[in-house]
């Protein structure tokens, strides 16, 4: 009933202010050859509203191309330099033959590659299942909400922490008192900088999982313990070896923690309680010598980890996303 | 507790229940009867998931919420605190949602995986139960070639069906189902509609529903809630033309 009223008043209304633009009408109707007033006035305001959108349009593509390109050149211009002068240290004795006296021509990067992945690898292994029960403790257990927010506070403060003082903390902590620089004090700050990473990661992954998959498994009379290892971890699988991987890519080329905790050693040594040469370190104290070879062992060292890190990064690609998972 | 048991399926009195400080759900008083449909209509945000949720506690996942009163289920209060077989009560009370939720595991394995929790099986006598699940939710002709493949490759409706199947496959006494056709194609609603009316046979459904025409298509009995508030209970025929209170009245007439 209501309604029918309104659509009478809308009539009237429109009639009447049709009738009071008399003069108009009267105008057009006389002379055929002026075109209706609307018309024009429409076109205009759309000619003027387009021509702003199109220049917003191209001003704004123009920017992000802008930003885009010097993201770009800046990877390219350090990886390009990184090529050129690693190249010229490449020679078919780097990865088998140790390290040489600084100032030294030939001799390889051998026992720091090696000492690179023990320490790293090592880190790596033992920080994922912290990292990820850690962040199973603040997704999956709600009812444990103060706790939770403060164990997330102090993951991002330590996540934020420069890693110069992670290695100088483990070295006041297990160098000062062990009396020595050993690949146990660099493992243990370089997990102070992975574990921190890997809970954020994985704890990002397994909140943004669906709840309704947490709750179609617990109304199925399953016990929570399973539901995580069988459906939550099974789903974000994927999400959480990303980040450990990235994580790995971190750590890789650490130096500043390394410095202070496992230094480096110009021997061949294979001892976990002692300083054992590696990649970064070397990659430091070879560049800093006046010597051209000793340089120029630094640059290869810095290409292949490099190399290294972005194959890491592609396989890890190339596997996740061979199956495109579906998502709804 | 004479009705309970023999005609009643499960009992709900004065059934308060609270999001935070929120309260969802005023004095809830309504009784489900054993093998029959029962719809629940109404409003978004009237309190119809709400209820559904407390008939298997599911709503404990989430600290903030909490449930006062009663649900009577085999005699036993099973909001109090001291019921503990929580576990054995969703088996038994089986929950199926809007969007279907397969579990990142083979379509064999959507359904094994709890039967794998809570009963020791054979494997000759898991594979029956698989499908004896998968035939009565009438997905097992599509499917019995492709049982290794993972759940999620299915179409949107028949996740829907595995996840009925993953739910039938409990052998449960009361199936609570949450709007379970809602992100489905017509072809796919029809499905489940007939699905749920073979299966009330066997079981006791509880039906949240946004379609009138659903409500009208399977259930026996109707529920209109209205804020927190259950507004109207009837048969279904007597439901839908006498309805008696204001309040569905006019939500009948905006539709």
């Amino acid at each position: 009933m209501s309604g029918q009223m309104d659509g009478n008043l809308n009539i009237e209304k429109h009639e009447y202010t049709v009738f009071e633009d008399n003069e108009h009408l009267k105008r057009v109707k006389k002379k055929k050859s002026v075109p209706p007033i609307k018309k024009i006035t429409k076109k205009r305001v759309r000619k003027t509203v387009r021509k702003k959108r199109v220049l917003q349009d191209t001003l704004f593509t123009i920017t992000c191309y802008a930003a885009l390109s010097i993201a770009l050149l800046v990877l390219l211009f350090i990886l390009g330099t990184v090529v050129e002068k690693g190249l010229k240290g490449m020679s078919w004795t780097l990865f088998f033959e140790n390290l040489p006296a600084i100032g030294m021509s030939g001799g390889g990067i051998k026992n720091a590659i090696i000492g690179s992945v023990l320490v790293s690898g090592i880190a790596i292994i033992i920080a994922t299942p912290i990292g990820v029960l850690a962040a199973t403790y603040l997704t999956e257990f709600p009812e444990k909400g103060v706790v939770q927010s403060v164990v997330r506070f102090l993951n991002d403060i330590l996540l934020s922490v420069p890693s110069i003082i992670i290695g100088l903390f483990i070295f006041a902590l297990v160098v000062k008192t062990t009396g020595t620089y050993s690949v146990v004090a660099g493992i243990l700050a370089l997990l102070m900088i992975a574990v921190p990473m890997i809970v954020r990661t994985s704890e990002d992954v397994m909140k943004s999982l669906p709840p309704n998959l947490r709750e179609a498994a617990v109304s199925l009379g399953v016990k929570r313990h399973t539901i995580t290892f069988a459906i939550i971890y099974r789903s974000a699988r994927k999400g959480i070896i990303t980040g450990a991987i990235l994580a790995l890519a971190r750590i890789a080329g650490e130096t500043a923690p390394l410095l202070f905790t496992m230094l480096s050693n110009q021997f061949a040594s294979y001892s976990l309680f002692k300083p054992m040469a590696n990649l970064p370190v070397v990659m430091y104290q070879y560049a800093m010598s006046p010597y051209e070879n000793s340089q120029n062992l630094a640059w290869a060292a810095a290409l292949v980890v490099t190399v290294a890190i972005l194959g890491v990064n592609l396989i890890v690609r190339g596997v996740f996303n061979r199956k495109p998972k579906k998502i709804k | 507790m004479d009705k309970l048991g023999t005609e009643l399926a499960m009992r709900v009195k004065n059934l308060n229940f609270y999001y935070g400080e929120r309260q969802a759900l005023f004095d809830v008083n309504v009784e489900f009867k054993k093998h029959h449909v029962t719809a629940i209509i109404g409003h978004s945000g009237s309190g119809k998931s709400t209820l559904l949720r407390v008939l298997n506690r599911i709503y404990e996942l989430y600290p903030e919420q909490s449930a006062k009163g009663e649900v009577n289920y085999k005699g036993e209060n099973i909001i109090s605190k001291h019921y503990h077989d929580v576990e054995k009560l969703r088996m038994k009370v089986g929950m199926v949602f809007q969007k279907p939720t397969p579990f990142p595991m083979s379509i064999y394995n959507n359904i094994a995986f709890a039967l794998k929790n809570n009963e020791r099986l054979s494997g000759q006598k898991m594979k029956e139960r698989v499908k004896k699940a998968l035939k009565q939710s009438a997905l097992w002709d599509e499917v019995k070639d492709t049982l290794k493949k993972g759940g999620s490759e299915l179409s949107g409706g028949q996740q829907q069906r595995l996840c009925m199947a993953r739910t039938l496959a409990m052998e449960p006494d009361i199936l609570l189902l949450d709007e379970p056709t809602s992100a489905l194609d017509p072809v796919s609603t029809q499905q489940i509609e007939e699905l749920i009316l073979q299966l009330k046979e066997k079981y006791t459904i509880i039906l949240v529903t946004h379609n009138l025409k659903q409500a009208e298509r399977v259930a026996d009995t109707v529920i209109f809630m209205k804020d927190g508030h259950i507004k109207e209970m009837n048969e279904k025929r007597e439901f839908f033309d006498n309805p008696r209170s204001k309040s569905l009245k006019a939500y009948l007439a905006h539709i």
